[in-house]
């Protein structure tokens, strides 16, 4: 798993290209002022009311237009939602992006290729790392592979499992509180590991939770159940959190990233050994164009952040 | 205030010696006393150097380094580019930096790792000021060190061209100090402009390097004198510095602090107006600002604008009954920012509809302790007027009696404006955190001097002083990067309450040999520091969000004492001069509820051969300092050490003009000493074997 995260990392640093509908930044790069992001990430910020779509590499703190025509990503008049899943196949995990329809419900757990806009992921030319993406017709069962049939089965696996994680959430959440949107982190698992030392880090694997009054709530998994591990934080400028308009994704084993629609800002949460905080902030028009207000955002990636 | 011996021997081999020796100028020593009693071997609430002397004894280049080697006084070093004096004892607040009479716009006082925001070098004069007369400057346990320019010389420079330009470079560290001092005046009018710069690279210490121990600083500074009339004369000063230094404090990245500073100012000194004699009246606006740098990212920024109006004047009350009065306007603007890179400017944080102070209500809620990772206090203003009058009586020609007060009246607006809402203080934490507030600290001093003999001189100071707590001592509450820890301010703090009495002496035995003693004791009432904070079971208490250690601002009870001894033997063999010294410094800091005040200097002794032979001097220095012994609780151990140092320097006269060359070879032992008290003490120890080599030229 870890060599996939690095894969990724080594990803974010290189051009757009695709499978059948790929970009490269020769023509619509932009660079953007060094602005400390963590390294090795690479985000997709999309707006769903206007359909813009960016893609932003934290490595070379540039970022590209998505929307461009005859790609496989291209969003341009459409309207969607991101999620981030680790496709773990026979030769590892390969993290991917999907765009899925806006209105599909999340926890149906049968999504198919028509709920689809599109899925990238990151795959090697001539040694290098290129981001591509597949359409959603390539996954229609009548035409498709057998790999991409698994694949399909697997986003859906992950999706119902990501809905038991909900409902645990839920069901731990202060009364008065309504979840909007989580973030569990997998812990690694080493064959050396296989012990009880092992099981008790898997217990306390921090199940970060933001609810729709925009507050953080952390969790740890204990044989009771979930239980409340620090005291819940705020984020700076949100006061409301929607599904759609709140993203959290895996920055490093030790953070996240949030990005909210209502503040327009990006936050690190991390800990290293004590509790999660707001390590940094950046506002979302220090590192795309001006004007730009994404609703949503997911990235893949190991990143690498100071503390 | 004691005289240091290498400057009085200096002198003293100079007079002794004047037959053979006329023209050396070895470095002149400038006891200035507002008193009878001016003569050398004397004690005195007033001590002046000249930079000069300062610097030729000197081994670093901070203001601690300058006076560290006077009786009582202690550099609290962090790496080489910060030394701020401590001076019996006393740290930070209580004891006053000015400039003339105002006291310095920096942090330096706030904390260890911000350095005093001047370079001692550009200084003409450094002036120590104890007892009642340190009253006319603030309230201030330690006394006042005075750094005078020559804004704030009544005269104007000698008629004509005059320059002192000195370069130096060190063995250790490459590149150097560069210092060039110029004057030009008429009759009528003077123009002074001065420039320094100080580069070094990181130091070694037993042969290692301690990394990020980097230092450069940059100075200008310019002065226009106009005489008005025969008694008036106006001085506008300019000054700008710059300083960026590495901050050896054992982080993976590198912890950088960039400085800047500019001062403008006007000083009118007026030689009588009316009744009032050595008026002085001076405005200065400067801006202050330093921003903390981790791995290059802009993690921390300090910005302090200061304007002051001060007057200050002598009046004869009767024959022998003085009066010195100093009226001060000081107002501050202080903002403060802590947030990973987001540092390089001062922002107004976003106010939404939730909850203000939320994620610190929470942590208050399951910790009891109301944690905040955002920005560490709100933006605060001061409005200060200080009012100090100083009288001396005289009885006699042996006995000199002064009594001096300091009244402060400040208001402190805090304004969290810059806070992130989440981060407020809660209503239900505290409903009148923000709050502005009024306050007037009170204090006096009273002071006897008398001649016992022609032998026996002393002075004795008794005095109740009162000092406001700093806007970051009640407001910070946040880490603290340099220092690694969590600082949790007090809003609640008192004032500062002492009575601090003094008692120096000084014995004559003969032509050749001279004792002096230096006695304090110092009762606070309620001695506001930072104490490691523990639980229930006696554990430190480690902040939530890095796990370092949280120190809390509190007062409680303390005794600080100590006790000085120089003695001093000269002795003149032909063209020969020699002169001996030896100084022991005893110092203790005691909590009333027990345990000891941290970051003590250890006992020490220092013993010094001077050697003056027609245009040649040179020093062999041993100074031994014991292990910690009175350590704090949790507080960490350091070793004893021993530093050995030799300089020469031969002072040749030209036709016009003189040169200077000079040599310092630093602890030629090479001896991995730890300053035990400073914060870096485990990470920067002080530099180890060293030579630097040095040419002045002066005309």
């Amino acid at each position: 798993m870890k060599k996939i995260w690095i894969a990724s990392a080594a990803a974010a640093a290189v051009m757009m290209t695709g499978c059948g509908g790929s970009s490269n930044n020769n023509n619509n790069n932009n660079d953007t002022t060094a602005i400390d992001l963590p390294d090795g990430k690479t985000l997709i910020l999309f707006d769903n009311v206007s359909s813009i779509q960016y893609l932003y590499n934290t490595d070379t703190d540039s970022y590209d237009d998505m929307n461009v025509a005859g790609k496989n990503y291209n969003m341009t008049g459409k309207n969607g939602k991101l999620i981030v899943w680790n496709h773990e196949t026979a030769s590892g995990v390969d993290p991917k992006i999907v765009m899925i329809d806006e209105n599909f419900d999340i926890t149906d757990g049968n999504l198919t290729h028509e709920d689809m806009h599109y899925l990238g992921h990151f795959h090697t030319e001539n040694n290098v790392p290129v981001f591509a993406a597949h359409s959603a017709d390539e996954f229609d069962p009548a035409s498709s592979s057998d790999g991409k049939k698994a694949a399909l089965k697997s986003l859906n696996m992950h999706l119902i499992e990501q809905n038991e994680i909900k409902e645990e959430i839920t069901e731990a959440l202060p009364s008065g509180e309504t979840l909007c949107n989580f973030f569990v982190f997998e812990h690694e698992e080493h064959e050396e590991d296989h012990n009880e030392t092992a099981h008790e880090e898997e217990e306390a694997a921090p199940h970060i939770a933001i609810t729709t009054s925009g507050k953080v709530y952390v969790f740890e998994e204990h044989e009771e159940g979930l239980e409340e591990s620090q005291a819940a934080f705020a984020l700076d400028g949100v006061t409301e959190c929607k599904e759609n308009e709140l993203s959290i994704i895996k920055n490093d084993d030790h953070g996240v990233l949030i990005f909210s629609a209502q503040s327009q800002k990006l936050y690190l949460a991390d800990s290293h050994g004590e509790d999660f905080h707001v390590h940094s902030t950046w506002d979302v028009d220090s590192f795309l164009p001006t004007g730009f207000t994404p609703t949503i955002f997911t990235g893949i990636g190991e990143g690498h952040h100071d503390h | 205030m004691i005289i240091k011996h290498y400057l009085s021997a200096s002198t003293c081999v100079l007079l002794l010696g004047t037959c053979a020796v006329a023209d050396v100028d070895i470095g002149e020593i400038n006891v200035e006393a507002h008193s009878i009693h001016l003569q050398e071997d004397q004690v005195s609430y007033n001590t002046s150097y000249g930079t000069d002397t300062l610097a030729n004894h000197t081994s670093g280049e901070t203001l601690g380094d300058y006076l560290s080697d006077q009786l009582g006084v202690d550099s609290a070093s962090y790496g080489p580019a910060v030394g701020r004096p401590t001076v019996r004892g006393m740290e930070g607040y209580r004891v006053g930096i000015a400039q003339g009479g105002i006291i310095l716009n920096d942090l330096s006082a706030m904390s260890q790792d911000h350095a005093v925001g001047l370079n001692a070098r550009m200084a003409e004069r450094i002036e120590m000021v104890k007892g009642p007369a340190s009253l006319l400057y603030g309230s201030y346990s330690g006394g006042v060190i005075r750094t005078l320019g020559e804004e704030h010389e009544e005269k104007l420079p000698k008629k004509g061209l005059s320059l002192d330009a000195s370069v130096s470079t060190n063995s250790d560290t490459g590149f150097g100090t560069t210092s060039v001092k110029s004057a030009y005046a008429l009759d009528d009018y003077s123009v002074n402009l001065n420039y320094y710069r100080n580069e070094a690279d990181s130091y070694k210490s037993g042969g290692n390097i301690v990394p990020d121990s980097d230092t450069f600083s940059e100075q200008f500074h310019g002065v226009l004198g106009w005489k008005i009339s025969p008694v008036h004369t106006i001085k506008l000063y300019a000054d700008t510095m710059d300083k960026d230094y590495g901050i050896p404090n054992g982080t993976f990245e590198r912890t950088e602090i960039l400085m800047e500073q500019q001062r403008y100012g006007v000083v009118l000194h007026s030689e009588s107006i009316g009744k009032l004699k050595n008026v002085v009246t001076e405005y200065q606006y400067s801006d202050y600002t330093h921003f903390e740098l981790e791995a290059g990212s802009y993690d921390g920024a300090f910005d302090q604008k200061q304007q002051s109006l001060s007057s200050e004047f002598d009046y004869k009350i009767s024959e022998n009954t003085d009066l010195s009065f100093r009226l001060e306007w000081v107002g501050n603007e202080l903002q403060v920012c802590h947030e990973h890179g987001k540092c390089k400017e001062f922002e107004e944080a976003i106010r939404t509809s939730a909850e203000d102070g939320l994620s610190l209500r929470n942590y208050y809620n399951a910790t009891g302790i109301p944690y905040s990772h955002g920005h560490p206090m709100p933006n605060t203003e001061e409005q200060k007027i200080l009012l100090a009058p100083n009288i001396k009586h005289y009885f006699s020609e042996t006995d000199e009696l002064s009594l001096a007060a300091n009244i402060v009246a400040r208001k402190l607006t805090p304004d969290p404006v810059n806070m992130q809402e989440t981060w407020l203080m809660h209503e239900s934490v505290d409903p009148d955190y923000y709050n502005e507030e009024e306050d007037v600290a009170f204090s006096l001093s009273m002071g006897w001097w008398h001649s016992w003999s022609e032998k026996l001189e002393a002075q004795a100071s008794l005095a109740y002083m009162e000092r406001l707590p700093s806007s970051q001592e009640l407001f910070w509450n946040g880490f603290h990067h340099a220092t690694e820890s969590y600082i949790l301010g007090n809003r609640d703090l008192d004032k500062e309450q002492s009575v601090n009495l003094d008692i120096d002496a000084v014995y004559k035995h003969n032509d050749d040999l001279s004792s002096r003693v230096s006695f304090y004791y110092y009762d606070f009432d309620n001695y506001i520091y930072q104490s490691p904070l523990v639980d229930g079971n006696g554990n430190p208490v480690l902040d939530p969000f890095h796990q370092s250690p949280v120190w809390k601002v509190q007062g409680e009870g303390a005794t600080i004492y100590g006790l000085g001894i120089e003695e001093r033997y000269n002795k003149t063999i032909g063209l020969h001069a020699l002169t001996f010294t030896a100084q022991l410094n005893f110092l203790k800091g005691k909590l009333d509820n027990g345990g000891y005040i941290p970051r003590m200097s250890p006992y020490n002794a220092t013993f010094c051969l001077e050697h003056d032979y027609m245009g040649l001097h040179n020093e062999l220095t041993y100074k031994w300092v014991d292990e910690s012994r009175n350590v704090a609780e949790n507080e960490t151990t350091t070793d004893g050490y021993k530093l050995l140092n030799f300089s020469t320097k031969y002072h040749y006269k030209l036709s016009s003009g003189s040169l200077d060359f000079w040599l310092k070879a630093n602890n030629l032992t090479d001896d991995v000493a730890k300053n035990h008290i400073s914060f870096l003490k485990e990470t920067a120890p002080l530099p180890g074997r060293s030579v630097t080599l040095g040419i002045d030229y002066k005309f």
